[in-house]
């Protein structure tokens, strides 16, 4: 069992995988994705949400977790939004107590040692405070239960909710025994975050990942960033990569390669900009307009949607780019950033 | 000298230098902070000023902020009692990049409001990565005299760059300045203080060694300072450039004329575009 944890064992290399978020569209399930991750030789995945099962019934999971050792793939759990006063909050989860209780059934079924879950998105900002108590409560109602599990609840930087300062807090406010970090390298972007301020601050507690490229550059408002396949972006992945060996070596590397998005300007020039991240410090900032300065804009082919439902040829093209952008980011992860470790044997 | 200024009409802020034993620029002449403090309020109260101003340090003294300030306000604590007597405010400056506003603010508030001001410098702010209008934001309220000059502040590789200008010759709004101004700081005298020939100088905040010295400055007071240094660019008219040392005579000639052709051009400018001063009307 422990050789098929997704986190590293000591003295390999970082483990290499994705989060099925990054193929959405081609609505694969539980085996069908895990098949797809052994005939890419990695060595793990994250099934990040609860939708990407066939089933949630007992013996259908112990069939996954069965398939998942026999093709040598470690399984990361995961499901959405736990703190019920978020924008992103489920109702028909029930309450965040029982969602996480579900979500923790379903991880330990799987044989998985975490699960990522998030608080909520860039609209909860004026309302952080709040939502950060909302968390930490559901979190503390799980912790026996985590524990008895050996489950990591790993709480990921989602979608400009918090910054990674900010996901520390609640990570220790909770309880760093049973909490952790799922970093996300993409959207410290949202919080004009520089990933690597958020790895060196989360390092310790990271226990899996969300790990993609951006490109940043300056904008009259501010600066802009856009989400591109590793190794077109901004971010200096050797350096990243370098840290995150010194600070989460066990964590597994999931790639969540998400392209087909315009920019998204980060009007940081704007003094209305600052009223959700008034405690920021500045020294923080500073390295994401480094950043910022450094970069410039994407500049290669990439199937742009726009907002909301697609027409049907941009819809497959976006599904197909998926998996293309998929596929040319974690090559490009084993041959430039030599991480991963089935594929090397 | 109080009654020469009475006949030809004018009003004189006073003012001496450093007030802080433990900064670089302290003098040892000058004996102990409350003698010096002393000294120039028994100066200031002979030509019949209601305002001192004084500063503290410098740039170079940031490593050892809490220190300075510190000993600052124990300096200003220890001449309450004269200043209050003698209806004098003593006028700290944010100088030569030794504190932002809401360090000015906060030595202020610990030495004492009844007693204590600003001498809000406009120029100085640049070299504390700070915007000039959120100091005058930030300090207006306690603002008793300044020192008025322009900055022109624009993008460099390692950061920003900034060099003093004369009036109107700068990045920043002169005409939002002054709207504020009369809102906070009305009764304020508005001292240009014209300082030219110096070198743009570096503001290397892209180096993260730059921002040891400024932990706790929030990023929307930086924020608005990069907004600043992104709208502007370098002074490009003509201007004698000197270091800070010894010039040629020559230079130094050529220096001298500049300050007072400078300083005219500026007060020109600050009566005729932004409308202020009382005299020069009538």
């Amino acid at each position: 069992m422990e050789k098929l944890s997704a986190a590293n064992a000591a003295g390999e290399g970082i483990r290499l995988g994705f989060d099925s978020y990054s193929i959405r569209d081609w609505r694969w399930r539980d085996i069908q994705l895990i098949d797809y991750a052994a005939s890419l030789k990695l060595d793990t995945i994250q099934i990040s949400g609860l939708s990407d099962y066939e089933s949630l019934e007992p013996a259908h999971l112990a069939k996954v977790k069965d398939h998942a050792e026999r093709v040598g793939i470690a399984i990361d759990a995961g499901i959405g939004c736990i703190c019920p006063l978020s924008t992103g909050w489920n109702p028909k989860e029930g309450n965040p107590t029982d969602h996480l209780l579900k979500g923790l059934r379903v991880a330990k079924a799987l044989g998985a040692h975490s699960m990522r879950c998030y608080m909520g998105g860039g609209g909860d900002r004026p309302n952080l405070e709040r939502c950060m108590e909302a968390t930490i409560q559901a979190l503390r109602s799980v912790r026996a239960q985590a524990l008895d599990l050996g489950i990591r609840i790993a709480v990921e930087n989602h979608s400009g909710d918090m910054q990674a300062r900010e996901v520390k807090t609640l990570i220790e406010t909770s309880g760093k025994d049973f909490v952790g970090s799922c970093l996300d390298s993409g959207n410290p972007m949202w919080v004009v975050e520089d990933p690597l301020v958020a790895l060196e601050t989360l390092g310790p507690y990271v226990v899996t990942t969300h790990i993609r490229d951006s490109a940043v550059f300056e904008h009259p408002r501010g600066a802009a960033a856009q989400w591109v396949a590793l190794g077109d972006g901004s971010v200096n992945f050797h350096q990243f990569v370098e840290v995150y060996k010194k600070v989460c070596p066990r964590a597994s590397m999931q790639l969540e390669i998400i392209t087909g998005r315009p920019p998204t300007v980060l009007p940081y020039l704007e003094d209305g900009f600052w009223k959700v991240f008034a405690h920021t410090p500045a020294w923080e900032f500073a390295r994401f307009v480094e950043l910022a300065k450094s970069g410039h804009p994407y500049m290669g082919p990439m199937v742009v949607g726009g907002p909301g439902h697609q027409p049907p040829e941009i819809a497959d093209a976006l599904k197909e780019q998926q998996r293309t952008d998929l596929e040319r980011s974690l090559e490009w992860a084993k041959k430039n950033l030599g991480v991963g470790v089935r594929w090397k044997s | 000298m109080k009654q020469h200024v009475g006949r030809v009409g004018i009003a004189i802020d006073a003012g001496i230098g450093c007030i802080c034993d433990a900064a670089k620029s302290w003098e040892p002449k000058n004996g102990s902070p409350t003698a010096y403090l002393r000294k120039g309020l028994s100066v200031a109260k002979a030509v019949g000023a209601q305002v001192m101003r004084c500063n503290m340090g410098s740039r170079d003294d940031r490593p050892n902020l809490e220190r300075c300030m510190d000993a600052t306000v124990k300096a200003l604590q220890s001449v309450r009692a004269e200043a209050l007597d003698a209806g004098i405010r003593i006028a700290i400056e944010n100088h030569a990049g030794d504190m932002q506003a809401r360090e000015t603010k906060m030595l202020i508030e610990a030495a004492g409001k009844d007693f204590v001001g600003s001498c809000l410098d406009s120029g100085n702010p640049l070299w504390a990565v700070e915007d000039p209008l959120v100091a005058l934001e930030t300090l207006g309220p306690y603002v008793v005299t300044t020192h008025i000059r322009d900055s022109a502040v624009f993008e460099h590789p390692r950061g920003a760059a900034v060099q003093w200008v004369a009036l109107g010759d700068g990045s920043i709004d002169f005409r939002r300045f002054v709207e504020l101004y009369q809102k906070m700081c009305p009764k304020a005298s508005m001292q240009l203080e014209i300082i030219t020939g110096i070198p743009p100088d570096i503001v290397p905040y892209l180096e993260p060694e730059f921002w040891k010295v400024y932990r706790k400055t929030p990023a929307w007071e930086f924020a608005r300072f990069l907004k600043l240094a992104k709208s502007g660019h370098p002074y490009i008219g003509p201007m004698v450039i000197a270091g800070w040392g010894k010039q040629t005579p020559a230079v130094a000639a050529a220096f001298k004329q500049q300050q007072r052709a400078d300083l005219e051009r500026s007060l020109e400018y600050a009566k005729k575009v932004l409308g202020v001063g009382v005299r020069w009307r009538s």
